[in-house]
């Protein structure tokens, strides 16, 4: 292979050749302004592959010439489709492994709505068989009331319910649960509570939550819950 | 005259003293409620635990049974607030989780032994009293 015979510039000049070089210089301008609004790995890949596809069409449109200096335009066309191709290849796969994926956007944290627990009242013991309740316990409703003053719970509504243990007939229970459950709402009452907030409802040995057979077991079942619509 | 005033002295004297001892006696309750507190809730929660697993249910599941019942959370919180100062009384508040308790097994048996998962339902606070040195239920 002689010096002279290396004449890329003088190739493009040729008609077909110039034109057909064209065409594939523009589809590379194509590939790269389609990169545009890629992520950042597949932005990569695709300028690599872009990169990789003009120095490649470059490369083998000038080898192609020169292996077939002297044989006709459709001869050498074949170099720079291949060069193109492989270049677009190695670059789309190299721009790929080099690049990394932007990491995805961590959304805002969403504040929690404030939930309003559940209120159980245990310490306010009824005597037996009564449903009033002794000035002794009224810290614990206090706290109660103060606990329903809550930015979290004060808009919302209020079963108030009423349960005792299992001695005595069912339907007798039912009433004295009712009547505790509405002696605590009239407490409530009177320390500012709505009453539109409050409903009451009785649920009489129904609902026991320890052992009846001990003495512990139903005190622990003479108990007023406040069940806050959520 | 002067007998007087020493009396009044001796009253204002006694009832200072006694204002001192009172304030005492609950800085010296206080921490004792709070840890009487902790281990009250604990056995009260360990009780209501127990009795519900009394209610265990088993249902029949693609490779054995499913046992579930709703129980409460083993984490808890305590908080304790004073009340009363002169007459040593506190609130006690209790935190914890209503909890639904399953667990799978092969057999009844098995999915009866546990150990459980437990799937939060709702929060919930319980109020009690600590009066006459003790947290009442």
């Amino acid at each position: 292979m002689t010096k002279d015979k290396i004449k890329p510039i003088t190739y493009l000049k040729g008609g077909k050749m110039k034109s057909k070089a064209i065409v594939m210089m523009v589809a590379v301008m194509f590939l790269f302004t389609g990169c545009a609004g890629m992520s950042k790995r597949a932005k990569c890949a695709c300028v690599g592959a872009a990169a990789g596809a003009a120095v490649g069409t470059t490369a083998g449109l000038i080898v192609g010439h020169n292996w077939h200096e002297g044989a006709s335009p459709s001869q050498r066309t074949p170099g720079g489709i291949i060069g193109g191709v492989a270049g677009a290849l190695i670059g789309g796969v190299t721009g790929y492994l080099v690049c990394k994926e932007d990491p995805k956007p961590v959304p805002p944290p969403v504040a929690a709505e404030p939930k309003c627990d559940k209120i159980v009242i245990n310490s306010v013991q009824f005597d037996f068989d009564k449903a009033v309740i002794k000035p002794a316990f009224y810290p614990v409703l206090d706290e109660a009331v103060s606990e329903l003053q809550k930015p979290a719970c004060v808009s919302k509504s209020v079963s108030i319910e009423g349960h005792t243990d299992s001695i005595g007939p069912d339907a007798y229970n039912m009433k004295l649960g009712a009547k505790r459950a509405a002696s605590v709402k009239n407490y409530l009452v009177g320390k500012g509570i709505a009453a539109e907030r409050l409903s009451t409802q009785s649920f009489g040995e129904s609902k026991p939550i320890a052992d009846n057979k001990t003495k512990k077991g139903r005190a622990m079942n003479r108990r007023v819950e406040f069940n806050v619509a959520q | 005259m002067p007998n007087k005033i020493a009396q009044i002295f001796l009253g204002v004297s006694l009832i200072i003293s006694l204002a001192a001892v009172t304030q005492a006696a609950e800085a010296a309750d206080q921490p004792n409620a709070e840890k009487k507190f902790e281990s009250f809730c604990r056995d009260w929660l360990q009780l209501k635990n127990d009795f519900a697993a009394r209610k265990m249910q088993l249902k029949k599941a693609d490779q054995g049974y499913i046992a579930e019942y709703d129980g409460y959370s083993d984490n808890f919180s305590t908080e304790v607030k004073v009340s009363d100062p002169v007459k040593n009384v506190y609130v006690g508040i209790l935190g914890y989780k209503e909890v639904k308790l399953q667990h799978e097994g092969k057999t009844k048996e098995d999915a009866k032994k546990g150990p459980f998962n437990a799937v939060i339902k709702s929060p919930v606070k319980e109020i009690f009293l600590y009066r006459n040195g003790k947290w009442l239920d």
